[in-house]
């Protein structure tokens, strides 16, 4: 797990300092404080080998990528060597850089490149450190996709009744979720709710969908980390406490941790309430604020959070 | 949280206890002239307020600001509690902030411990001594302490004097809703009576 993070000149981000991470993490902010931009950042340094994929795993995309995303990754007008995103793993500082394309000497980077392009050349330096990475956004889960992740959590012995069982807890009308096959040949996810037949999932609801896509990711694909963009799209907020309850759980079985975001009270609420029920409590919360035009930010523990949920505080 | 007025849309922001301490105060700031541009936040209660005040506080929140405003109870010893969330105040802010009062600059942090002039107490003690101390109340004042007094000998002495005072009297005084802010809404209190000067010149501090 990452339990710091520094990044500087990165996108919004000056010189922002995250320390005393936990396992579930919840990004709150008010819109263009960065949230997506911290998600970036966490793709970036865990997997570099992602960072091709990067435009449109969060954001629409963009087309030419090179003028109109990789370009953006830096800090406008930034030190051409203070662009990096870093964190500690056992004593090691690991440290992703940004540099401007062209700016190393091909010597300078040697071995170190991982990605470059006509905008940027960016470098980590070896390490045994890496971890999975898998990221849900709205807007780019395809129904492929989502059936793949599926097939994956449902193999194991059990698996089908496991995310029946959590999604039972937002719908009491699911009675199994399976894979079936159309008309010409192509899986995908039914329900049966108690109709006659069972309903493709894309046609029960976005809140169903979405919870199927991040359970069959965590389940699935068991990632080291989990990046799940406004968590709480499409989902009623009464049933945010069941929702985050099942995240909860799922995450310590897998041992995956959590960055999500969020612009949603009772999504922190609920978030919160699911741990505190549990035996460990951990989750914090990443409030992220602008000031000018830099971006800062800093996590808040149980004490913190408990205080301003007492203290009808809004984090967001 | 109050409905349709929004912290984010005031730049001057007063922090207080609980509720009842909200109401009071706004009555105060109205006096001054000043309400219609503070938001009160109140934290509902002292429990726990240095958190509270370390979740409300940050430097996008600051930014925002041209003035933030925290009045705290001195309870048993108002040295302590002005030195504790000075020292807070200083910490989460990085300003200096020597004690009660304003500092310069923006935004402005201002602190005011009740009942004021280094007494202990609470805001109750300031009102029940501006309200004694009014020559016209001098009978109902005798008259509430001889019923303190009678219920003392009977085994029932209060946890706050001064607010089992105040209480008292608003119990006759605004029999509909005997609370502390409520009662200065229904104007049981002068807030011209100079024992409230100390108070009424720092919510000016809003306006400078």
């Amino acid at each position: 797990m990452l339990s710091d993070l520094h990044i500087a000149n990165f996108r919004g981000f000056e010189d922002l300092h995250l320390e005393n991470l936990g396992r579930v993490n919840l990004v709150v902010g008010k819109n263009n404080t960065g949230k997506t931009a911290l998600l970036e950042a966490i793709v970036l340094l865990a997997d570099p080998s992602q960072t091709e994929s990067l435009p449109g795993l969060f954001r629409d995309h963009p087309g030419d990528v090179v003028q109109r995303y990789y370009r953006w990754l830096r800090k406008d007008d930034s030190d051409p060597e203070r662009s990096l995103i870093d964190t500690s793993v056992n004593g090691e500082r690991l440290v992703l850089s940004l540099y401007p394309s062209k700016y190393l000497t091909e010597e300078g980077m040697l071995k170190l490149c991982r990605f470059r392009n006509a905008a940027l050349d960016i470098l980590r330096a070896p390490s045994k450190y890496s971890w999975t990475v898998r990221a849900l956004s709205v807007h780019n889960r395809s129904a492929n996709e989502v059936v793949a992740a599926y097939s994956k959590a449902v193999s194991p012995k059990g698996g089908e009744e496991q995310i029946e069982r959590l999604l039972q807890t937002v719908d009491g009308r699911i009675q199994t979720v399976r894979l079936a096959t159309d008309g010409q040949g192509n899986l995908f996810i039914a329900v049966d709710i108690g109709l006659s037949e069972r309903v493709p999932i894309l046609q029960i609801g976005q809140g169903v969908c979405r919870l199927v896509a991040i359970f069959s990711e965590l389940l699935g694909h068991r990632p080291q980390i989990a990046l799940i963009d406004e968590v709480e799209n499409g989902i009623h907020h009464t049933v945010l406490p069941q929702v985050w309850k099942g995240i909860a759980e799922v995450a310590e079985r897998v041992n995956v941790q959590i960055f999500a975001t969020t612009h949603s009270h009772e999504c922190l609420e609920a978030a919160h309430g699911a741990f505190a029920e549990r035996a460990s409590y951990d989750f914090r919360v990443i409030q992220l604020y602008r000031v000018d035009q830099r971006t800062g930010g800093r996590v808040l523990d149980r004490k913190l959070i408990e205080a301003a949920l007492a203290g009808e505080i809004d984090l967001r | 949280m109050a409905t349709g007025r929004r912290i984010s849309d005031y730049s001057c922001v007063l922090v207080v206890e609980g509720y009842s301490d909200l109401l009071f105060y706004a009555e105060a700031l109205e006096w001054v002239g000043v309400a219609d541009r503070v938001f009160i936040k109140h934290c509902n209660g002292r429990s726990d307020l240095d958190l509270k005040l370390q979740d409300l506080i940050n430097p996008g929140f600051l930014a925002e600001k041209t003035h933030m405003g925290v009045i705290v109870d001195a309870d048993q010893d108002a040295e302590v509690a002005e030195k504790r969330f000075a020292s807070l105040l200083g910490t989460l802010t990085r300003k200096e902030t020597p004690g009660c009062g304003w500092t310069k600059g923006s935004p402005r942090i201002g602190l005011w411990v009740a009942p004021g002039d280094g007494l202990q107490g609470e805001i109750e003690s300031l009102v029940w001594k501006a309200w004694s101390s009014d020559p016209k109340n001098a009978r109902p004042k005798a008259c509430i302490e001889s019923f303190m007094a009678c219920m003392s000998e009977a085994g029932c002495s209060a946890r706050s004097r001064d607010k089992a005072q105040v209480s008292s009297l608003l119990a006759i005084r605004n029999d509909e809703d005997p609370r502390l802010g409520p009662g200065a809404r229904a104007g049981c209190f002068d807030f011209a009576r100079p024992e409230f000067a100390s108070l009424l010149e720092f919510l000016k501090g809003f306006g400078r």
